[in-house]
């Protein structure tokens, strides 16, 4: 018999694979923002995200912290710019969220089936 | 960490997917112009190389003409690209690379063997424009 959708086989259900670090809104913000960009100005996430400087700041240093994102420091002219783009590691990390939230969501859709098949 | 529900976790891949439409939709412009600037000013640049034909000085002021294009292109746009989409890195290089081959191996035996023959120019700058009109397709496709 196959587990219930969101759980492992051995009944473990898939919240205990969700990735705390991705899993706080502007991180997973972020990232889902960087997973389609090879790399992003500082700017561009944060108006993409809808955030101020200082909040993409701080949850950026958590995410350098973890690993999963590199920043590079640049200038245009005179002008300073911060590049962020995700690492192997973050885009692996981000994959694997997606697909444990893809789990969670199944179950929404597995619970409208049975309620339809009732 | 709190669980989400499977609507809520529904409604996170939704934010992912729509985040990933805003960078596909903020990228590619700057980039895509770049490399159509550059294939036409490549075939322009080859083209006039046959009109200006054996006069050396010609061939200096068309030279000249197509470095300051190139200038310009790249002051001018590349310095604004705020973001690059996944896989950038691996179409620009393919798209700048080919051109450099093309363009190199168009202008040598151009200038090698068949300096007058006007017919020439145009059809090897079609030929090394190729990989930037393909790479700005790539670029500009949402």
């Amino acid at each position: 018999m196959s587990a219930p959708s969101g759980q492992l086989p051995g009944g473990q259900h898939a919240r205990h694979r969700l990735d705390e670090v991705v899993h706080q809104p502007v991180r997973f913000s972020v990232l889902a923002a960087l997973a389609a960009a090879d790399e992003a100005e500082f700017s561009f996430v944060r108006d993409t995200v809808e955030v101020s400087d200082s909040v993409l700041s701080k949850q950026v240093t958590v995410l350098e912290e973890a690993g999963y994102v590199r920043v590079r420091k640049g200038a245009v002219g005179r002008r300073p710019r911060t590049w962020l783009a995700l690492t192997a590691d973050g885009r692996a990390a981000f994959a694997q969220h997606l697909a444990v939230l893809r789990e969670i969501a199944g179950e929404q859709v597995a619970g409208q089936q049975v309620a339809a098949d009732g | 960490m709190s669980t989400p529900t499977p609507a809520e976790a529904t409604a996170l891949l939704e934010k992912a997917g729509a985040a990933g439409r805003r960078v596909r939709a903020g990228s590619g412009s700057r980039t895509g112009a770049w490399l159509t600037g550059m294939a036409a000013a490549t075939w322009g640049y080859l083209t006039a190389l046959g009109v200006a034909g054996g006069s050396d000085e010609r061939v200096l002021l068309v030279s000249a003409v197509f470095a300051a294009t190139v200038l310009l292109l790249s002051l001018g746009l590349l310095p604004g690209v705020r973001v690059n989409r996944a896989g950038f890195g691996r179409r620009w290089v393919g798209a700048v690379v080919g051109w450099g081959v093309l363009y190199a191996a168009a202008l040598v035996l151009g200038l090698v063997l068949m300096r007058d023959t006007l017919a020439y120019w145009p059809a090897a700058g079609l030929v090394a424009a190729l990989p930037l009109a393909l790479g700005a397709r790539a670029e500009l496709r949402s």
